[in-house]
């Protein structure tokens, strides 16, 4: 691990500090306390808050005048290669958001001024290597510092009122694994958590530790393999076809003290075993940590609970996706998990299974989850060569990595589900063990509708413990950002198409709806500057999901661009 | 594990370097044995594992990139676009494969039939 100090701040990169205007708000120290409890104002970690609600108290914007909501300002932040990806972050009236190749900005809330800019000088020959790059999904904030991932291996910490590096740790021998960091840190007590890439990979997915102060590393949990129990769930050795990560940021459950993340599938993702898989195929066994929700010691790093929420997962439907949301109902303290297969998991807060229940129409990969003690009911282990029927949801999952909002106020949780499927062949491949050409697939597939229907997206209200619906809304094609609740009663969407629609949170009745030119596929937040409510979205298409948009839908996704994108922030008019 | 050797072998230096900067079980870096130089590169398998994720149904249709049967493009553009890549869409495979190597994908390509029955 290498450290750099401020002083050593690399000769490229561009930091333009300006006073911050007198419009912004005092700034005040953002610790772990004030992150936990979620103030009105702000949005300060990409969650929202440690519950990850998703959701502002805000309710100056309501059903009553959301007619009324208008552009305030635009940003461009330029060179948004595969678009925009990234959940903006608020503190005191100054928004913190990153775009393509770890682009850095703190712009003032309520005019979009731009106070500083920070544009890492990042390996370039390298992320021209790279297939899941050069987006990045966001940052963290606290102690003074805005916290980025690099797509070469590194951690870098900004000063939060210049944006001047205050430190610049590498992590990952990029070079090597050919992965870096695009998933936002999170910050709490004191450490910058962050996950690598992985799933795909044959590395062993890294969880990281990191000081906030100086930038050294603390502490490292490799989600493959990463126990002496978990070396013996990968048969031959299997566990050097690695995989794993956590390439989406968890949360932090101060009660416990304890770091809750998501990790990634095992590589390669699609397996030849046949029903087996205990012995047979490219990795027998369960592939501990994979597919998995850990807990981990946050001063220590050490593993102290887990669900696997697909062993053996052969579909490529990780865990790393989906917010933490923490609730409690009835004297019970819950914690909601969606995995990307569609099913959501409903812990306690040490991970034991309470529920599961399922969001998408079309699912097949197992019959079922037992909703009593998560085990897969009826899975659908291939061997090699085409598989008969095709495969629900498909790769891109039965819901994105972006994220729903709970809303404490009706109850109700407010997520996207994601209804198409895939063909597939699976090809019985050698082992890959060393990092070579990118990727490791096991198959090759193609998107497809669900038997006897269309593919298509759905907005669902949920009591989020049961799963009981409430309301939906359609969509013809899956929307990918994702979804804000406010205390004005209203959901918030931005759609794949280019719409920001908003819903009266009980009914589902829309209300509103705004063009932003392009598609979205990142984050939406509420904050007020000056007793003024904002509604920030990123717009800006491309990447995994998105790029199959064209060719599968055509219409509109046939000449939206996918290196283009703006920050959009509405207020009442 | 024909392939994986084969291409650890044309990785410069700076590429087999120890898995992790920070330390992991000795195990994990265990060297990748060299192939033979003239061993020919298994296309399918490599589509399998890698090019699939966007050439969809092994080339043979449009997905995250564009169908690769029955291309209209000529060898010497699909050579350098494999090469070189192109930002945000194609990495690029120049560090990773030999030209001889990358002339053999452009024939596997150009080989692709649909899928019978």
């Amino acid at each position: 691990m290498k450290t750099k100090m401020s002083c050593l701040a690399l000769p490229v990169a561009v930091a333009i500090a300006a006073t911050l205007t007198a419009s912004a708000a005092v700034a005040q120290t953002v610790d772990t306390a004030r992150i936990d409890s979620a103030g009105q104002n702000d949005w300060l970690t990409y969650h929202g808050s440690y519950k990850s609600y998703h959701y502002s108290p805000l309710a100056q914007i309501n059903p009553s005048n959301v007619a009324n909501l208008g552009v305030a300002w635009i940003h461009i932040p330029g060179r948004s290669t595969r678009g925009l990806q990234s959940m903006p972050l608020v503190a005191d009236g100054v928004l913190y958001y990153t775009g393509s190749y770890s682009r850095t900005f703190a712009l003032n809330g309520a005019t979009g001024e731009v106070i500083w800019s920070y544009f890492p000088e990042l390996d370039e020959a390298l992320v021209a290597r790279q297939t899941h790059s050069p987006y990045n999904r966001g940052a963290a904030i606290g102690e003074g510092k805005v916290y980025v991932g690099t797509m070469d291996g590194r951690l870098i910490a900004l000063d939060m009122k210049t944006g001047k590096v205050a430190w610049d740790t590498k992590l990952i021998d990029s070079q090597k694994l050919t992965v870096g960091f695009t998933g936002a840190p999170l910050y709490a007590k004191g450490t910058i958590v962050i996950g690598a890439q992985g799933g795909e990979w044959p590395g062993r997915g890294p969880i990281f530790g990191v000081d906030a102060a100086t930038g050294k590393k603390k502490w490292e949990f490799l989600t493959v393999a990463g126990t002496d129990d978990a070396v013996k769930t990968w048969g031959n050795d299997s566990w050097r076809t690695g995989g794993g990560g956590g390439w989406m940021p968890g949360t932090y459950d101060s009660e416990t003290n304890t770091v809750l993340w998501g990790t990634a599938n095992p590589a390669p993702l699609y397996d030849w075993s046949g029903a087996d898989y205990k012995t047979q195929g490219a990795r027998p066994g369960d592939n501990l940590y994979t597919s998995s929700v850990i807990g981990l010691d946050m001063d220590t790093g050490k593993l102290k609970f887990y669900h696997q929420e697909l062993p053996h997962d052969a579909w490529d439907f990780d865990s790393a996706v989906g917010e933490f949301v923490m609730l409690d109902r009835d004297g019970q303290k819950y914690v909601v998990h969606p995995n990307k297969s569609g099913y959501i998991f409903v812990y306690d807060r040490n991970l034991g299974v309470k529920n599961v229940w399922r969001i998408t129409q079309n699912s097949n990969f197992v019959k079922d989850i037992n909703p009593k003690t998560g085990e897969l009911v009826g899975r659908r282990d291939f061997s090699a060569g085409k598989v008969s029927e095709p495969l629900c949801p498909h790769i891109s999952g039965g819901v994105s990595w972006n994220s729903g909002s709970y809303n404490p106020k009706t109850g109700l949780y407010y997520k996207l589900g994601q209804e198409w499927c895939m063909t597939l062949e699976v090809q019985k491949t050698t082992p890959i063990v060393a990092p070579q050409a990118q990727l490791n697939i096991g198959a090759d597939f193609k998107i497809a509708p669900p038997p006897g229907g269309e593919i298509y997206g759905h907005l669902d209200a949920r009591d989020p413990i049961t799963g009981a619906k409430k309301w939906e809304v359609r969509f013809p094609e899956p929307p990918l950002g994702s979804v804000l609740s406010t205390g004005g009663n209203l959901v918030f969407v931005p759609d794949s198409r280019g719409t920001v629609h908003a819903y009266d949170a009980d009914t589902g009745t829309e209300l509103w709806n705004h063009g932003d030119g392009t598609g979205h596929q990142g984050g939406i937040i509420s904050y007020a500057v000056n007793g003024k409510q904002y509604i920030a979205v990123v717009a800006g298409f491309g990447g995994m999901a998105s790029d199959d948009y064209a060719p599968t839908f055509g219409g509109v996704y046939k000449s939206m661009p996918r290196d283009d994108g703006a920050l959009v922030v509405y207020s009442l008019k | 594990m024909r392939l994986s050797w084969k291409i650890i072998a044309l990785l410069p230096p700076i590429l087999v370097a120890p898995l992790m900067v920070s330390s992991i079980p000795a195990r994990a870096q265990q060297p990748a044995a060299p192939a033979a130089d003239n061993e020919p590169l298994d296309v399918g398998q490599l589509f399998a594992t890698t090019c699939g994720w966007c050439h969809s149904d092994g080339g043979r249709a449009a997905g995250k990139g564009p169908q690769l049967m029955d291309s209209q493009r000529d060898d010497d553009f699909m050579h350098n676009r494999i090469k070189n890549g192109k930002e945000g869409a194609m990495p690029a495979f120049g560090t990773t494969f030999s030209d001889a190597q990358i002339d053999d994908i452009v024939k596997y390509i150009r080989a692709l039939k649909p899928h019978q029955g």
